[in-house]
């Protein structure tokens, strides 16, 4: 809750606070006294009223979709009732301009309803940051009829918004690619790329030229072609460094360091994706999970739990995930070569960093 | 508003308009307000059922038609007259405002207008004053709906007004609270404030008492200083030094013989240091009233026994301060919740409830000790007791008055059990010798110059009696200027503990300085009665003046320190005198008492008598006539039954006309008709979520699944009705729409207004 008040309409109130008092002290009777009363419970009414349509104020919002996707448009709407037998009078509506855009409802838009009236606004919404946050209505403000005071207060029942982050071409710029593919030592147990066998077998109509031995089939006098093996390709291993910090609200500058964290993530997987490169992510998702990502599905996986599921569930874990940073910068993983990407970068450290 | 405006309005009006005569005969002015207030709210309700049917201004006539019964039936009937006037009043003034233009501006400037016009009645003609609980119920609502018309004007400026229920609201507190006729009385805050200055300053005294207590050699006093005084320029304190405890009036009460009217005069007691209980004065005096022959009853014009608790407050002595003429001190332990310090508390706990036999004790008095005195209270300035000092100086001592009679004159008198307080031997050294042996000390005139004998010769010289030459001396020297601004002695070692200083100081003050306070008048009346002859002492201390209302406790200020001459005179014993200009002689404040015997005004107040309630005659129910019950009922069966009949008409008048106008309407207004109630049937069922947005597929939707064909159908004729280019189709009546057409509206619509027709 939080209080405004206006000074230049406090001034005149009490300016005729002071007169009914003076003039109480000189005339007696209701002509003096119900006036000074009137004036004298202004305030403690107005408190109450307010209070009292708050109490009854029900806020009900929601998006049409489960997920939503940064930047793109949805429909939103919120339903506003008023269950009290008061009316509620120029009541303003107080918006999360700093991380979503609600096009046809204003901030500080006011509205006015009737005894049991309900009203449904509805909107397009865009939100802003990648994440798991409210959107929507954040507050309502009440004022009293003589803009003594005004009094915020949060909405009764907020609406939290899972926003995935687009895949983009944020981290292609940043990587050194084939540094990172030349040095990774990890294999996927999925994907396998094909490489000329020992063991032969005549040659067959369709087998590459490049399988045919030729120094055997000019020594046989036929075409022999090498029978290819599979060798399981090499990955890239990205730790998601989050940030853990239980106090914390989630305020814009978390909100934008968590769309960066995540879109960054997210598009440098689908990044070594795309080339065929398994990428191995390891993240904190309430425990320290390791998994990886070879193939459209598991993306995806990966993709619809990232905007709500990358959390500790205690300092334990948090602490874990930095021996663990620690231990692969160490290359305590012999050879293993991957992408250290914070959440909250400390002091002259990059929001990323190569490991090799 | 409206509502607000009316009520109080009409209040307003009946207050200007009618006299109190008027309204004496049988016509009570808050039983037409509750009348009238109460008609205004039944057509106010009838208004807002009638306009489910017809338009608001036909409404509010139709509204007027159960009040027109009410008079009609109240015309046969003596009964409540007051609701004749109050019916009229409430058709007249619905009606005035039913047809006002701009009604909601018209009142909000009615409201500014009835304030001032309330205000006038009530500032010149000074009536609405609040005898009535009508008065209240004006100003109540006349504050209310002024303050609904600033918000509106001042803060919305022209838009939707806060919601009237909030003013209403403010209008029901505002009846419960009790309203008084008198202004706000701002003493209680003003006494609470002195309250707080008080304690703050004792706490600073407190604070700067244990500091001066901690740091000073131990002769701190404040005030209060022996005879240590030399004179020289003094400032005032308003440092409390004593507490004064007592139950008794804090003023005597007489009868002024002028006026005959019962009068008040405070009581002033003077409280001397040093002295403790001055027994053997209280031997004299007891000669001295038995010499004059007093019994209890005389002696009570000019004594009485009194008690007192004195507590040390901002004090640090070793004398004990008691009230002059004290003739039994015991020490009372601590004050009453007041801190004390160290020497206070081990002295009080000492000596609680112990008898104090001397005037100086050997341990130091601090803030919180206290003690307990029993004086004989003395009006010195009453005339009895004057006459009787005068015939004592020339009359012979008793010879039988013995120590036995004494004891027993004693308690005749006042009740004083002599013989726990003086012993045999005290009583007989008080005997004939008077004050024996101290006789040097007390005439002792050493340092009195040539000029301060020549002026004691001119004043006390002939054959003057002791007590004149003491009144002549006290009346010379208050004469002199007080001045607390005075100057001392000769040098810094003049003071009042000895002859000579006093003399200085005398000296100075009655021929150089000729102002003083007073350590100055005392020094000169000592000197001057002791160079007349009379033995004369000065006697430190408080003089303290009681307030007229009575307390728990009296605090006596520094300001209050004081000495006064004291004379001895034959056969009497020691008198007081107040020479100081600045305070009244005992004479001034005497109590005014006369002698048994003498007429005396009476004491009793004359009760007046409280007359009997009169009955207003037609007040009682006349003997024969109609029980009211019946009567009420009389009247409002016919009325409630018109409202009912006059609702029954209105809702089958209004089926009736929708039923005419539809068989009289086109085939295109019968569509039209039909759609609009298959529309509000289905708006019906859809309950509150349905926002209708002008487009008849959400109607379909809504409808249900066996008609829903049909109604698109009927939907679709509907926009060929609404939206056909008027030049490209047959405009004839009927044209538009087929027959078929309008009985499949009309079934439809029959069909959803079925009550058993199922979703």
């Amino acid at each position: 809750m939080k209080l405004l008040l206006h000074p230049r309409n406090l001034i005149l109130y009490f300016l005729v606070a002071a007169g009914s008092v003076a003039f109480s002290s000189f005339y007696g009777g209701p002509a003096s006294f119900a006036w000074l009363y009137a004036v004298l419970l202004l305030i403690p009414l107005s408190a109450l009223y307010i209070l009292a349509n708050y109490a009854f104020l029900r806020v009900y919002q929601e998006i049409e979709v489960h997920r939503v996707v940064r930047g793109e448009d949805h429909r939103y709407s919120a339903k506003i009732e008023n269950a009290f037998i008061l009316p509620i009078h120029n009541m303003g509506i107080r918006l999360y301009s700093d991380r979503c855009s609600l096009y046809e409802i204003e901030d500080g838009q006011k509205l006015s309803l009737a005894p049991h009236e309900s009203r449904e606004l509805t909107s397009g919404i865009s939100c802003k940051y990648a994440g798991s946050y409210d959107v929507g209505i954040c507050g309502v403000d009440f004022t009293d009829p003589f803009g003594l005071f005004t009094v915020i207060l949060d909405v009764p029942y907020s609406f939290r918004a899972v926003v995935s982050p687009p895949v983009t071409d944020l981290a292609d710029t940043v990587l050194d690619l084939e540094n990172l593919y030349n040095s990774s030592f990890v294999k996927s147990s999925r994907l396998a790329e094909d490489t000329p066998g020992s063991d032969m077998r005549p040659y067959q109509q369709g087998d590459p030229l490049n399988a045919v031995n030729w120094k055997v089939s000019a020594r046989l006098g036929e075409m022999v072609t090498r029978i290819p093996d599979k060798m399981e390709k090499r990955t890239v291993t990205i730790l998601m460094q989050a940030a853990y910090d239980p106090s914390r609200e989630p305020d814009l500058e978390f909100l934008q360091r968590r769309d960066y964290f995540l879109e960054f993530a997210v598009s440098a997987a689908f990044h070594f994706a795309g080339q065929g490169v398994p990428v191995r992510l390891l993240y904190p998702a309430g425990r320290i999970v390791d998994r990886t990502i070879d193939s459209y599905e598991t993306f995806m996986d990966f993709y619809n739990t990232a905007a709500d599921g990358i959390f500790y569930y205690s300092k334990e874990e948090f602490e874990q995930f930095q021996a663990l940073s620690q231990d692969l910068r160490n290359s305590a993983y012999d050879n293993a070569a991957g992408i250290l990407i914070r959440e909250d970068p400390g002091p002259g450290q990059n929001n990323f960093t190569i490991i090799e | 508003m409206e509502i607000l405006l009316l009520s109080s309005g009409g209040s307003g009006g009946v207050y200007a308009l009618w006299s109190d005569a008027s309204l004496s005969e049988g016509f009570s002015r808050g039983s037409f307000v509750a009348a009238f207030t109460l008609f205004f709210f039944l057509t106010a309700f009838l208004e807002t059922v009638f306009r489910l049917f017809v338009s608001s201004r036909s409404s509010a006539l139709l509204a007027l038609l159960p009040a027109s019964l009410l008079v009609l039936l109240l015309q046969n009937t003596d009964f409540l007259p007051i609701l004749t006037p109050a019916v009229i009043a409430t058709v007249v003034l619905r009606l005035f405002f039913s047809l006002l233009i701009r009604r909601d501006l018209l009142l909000h400037c009615a409201a500014f207008l009835m304030d001032g016009a309330a205000l006038f009645l009530y500032l010149h003609e000074h009536i609405l004053a609040g005898e009535y609980a009508t008065d209240k119920l004006l100003f109540v609502a006349l504050a209310v709906m002024t303050l609904s018309s600033m918000q509106q004007i001042l803060i919305e400026r022209g838009g939707k007004p806060f919601p009237l229920y909030y003013f209403v609201l403010l209008g029901i507190l505002l009846m419960w609270i009790p309203m008084k006729t008198e202004p706000i009385d701002w003493t209680p805050v003003a006494d609470a404030g002195a309250r707080f200055a008080r304690k703050v300053t004792d706490l600073a005294d407190g604070m700067t008492y244990f500091l001066s207590s901690s740091f000073d050699d131990g002769t701190y006093t404040a005030g209060y200083s022996s005879l240590g005084e030399t004179g020289g320029a003094i400032a005032g304190s308003d440092r409390t030094e004593l507490i004064l405890r007592t139950d008794e009036k804090p003023f005597y009460t007489y009868t002024d013989p002028g006026s005959s009217q019962k009068k008040r005069v405070r009581r002033t007691l003077y409280l001397a240091g040093g002295r403790g209980a001055d027994t053997r004065q209280l031997a004299r005096f007891l000669r001295f009233l038995y010499a004059g022959g007093m019994d209890r009853a005389h002696a009570a014009v000019f004594s009485r026994l009194s008690e007192i608790r004195v507590e040390y407050a901002y004090l640090d002595t070793f004398d004990e301060i008691a009230p002059a003429g004290s003739v039994l001190l015991s020490s009372g332990g601590t004050g009453s919740g007041d801190a004390q310090g160290e020497g206070g508390e081990s002295d009080a706990s000492m000596n609680d409830g112990a008898g104090i036999s001397s005037g100086v004790s050997p341990t130091r008095h601090r803030k919180g000790y206290a003690l307990d005195a029993e004086y004989l209270d003395i009006d010195y300035g009453s005339p009895a007791l004057i006459a009787l000092i005068r015939e004592a100086e020339n009359s012979a001592v008793p010879k039988d008055f013995s120590y036995e009679k004494a004891c027993e004159y004693a308690r005749e008198l006042y009740g004083i059990r002599l013989g726990d307080i003086l012993t045999r031997e005290e009583f007989e050294e008080s005997d004939e010798e008077g004050i024996g042996s101290d006789l040097p000390l007390y005439t002792d005139t050493s340092g009195a110059g040539s000029r301060m004998k020549e002026l004691a010769q001119e004043l006390a010289g002939g054959d003057l009696d002791d007590y004149e030459k003491c009144r002549r001396i006290e009346a010379y020297l208050r004469q002199y200027a007080y001045d607390m601004n005075a100057e001392g002695g000769s040098g810094p070692h003049f003071d009042m503990k000895s002859t000579e200083g006093m003399a200085n100081l005398a000296d100075r003050f009655l021929f150089e300085t000729g102002s003083g306070y007073c350590v100055h008048f005392t020094s000169s009346m000592v000197m001057l009665l002791r160079l007349a002859g009379i033995p004369a002492r000065a006697v430190p201390g408080y003089r303290y003046v009681f307030p007229f209302e009575q307390r728990g406790s009296y605090e006596v200020a520094g300001n209050c320190a004081h000495v006064w001459p004291e004379a001895y005179l034959e056969n009497v014993g020691w008198v007081p005198f107040e020479p100081t200009a600045a305070y009244r002689t005992a004479a001034e404040y005497t109590w005014h008492r006369e002698a048994p015997g003498a007429a005396s005004s009476s004491e009793e107040y004359e009760t007046p008598e409280t007359p009997e309630p009169e009955i207003a005659p037609g007040s009682q129910t006349a003997a024969g006539s109609e029980d009211p019950a019946v009567q009420i009922l009389r009247i409002a069966a016919p009325v409630i039954l018109s409202i009912l009949a006059l609702l029954a008409a209105l809702a089958a008048g209004s089926r009736l006309i929708i039923r005419m106008r539809y068989r009289l309407a086109s085939p295109e207004e019968k569509l039209i008709m039909d759609v609009e109630r298959i529309k509000k049937q289905l708006r019906r069922r859809s309950g509150e979520g349905f926002v209708d947005r002008g487009l008849m597929s959400d109607y379909v939707s809504l409808a249900p699944e066996d008609v829903r064909d049909d109604v698109r159908r009927v939907f679709r004729a509907y926009y060929r009705v609404i939206y056909g280019n008027p030049g490209a189709l047959d405009t004839r009546p009927g044209a538009c729409v087929s027959a078929q057409e309008n009985e499949l509206a009309r079934r439809v619509a029959e069909r959803l207004t079925a009550p058993n027709h199922s979703t």
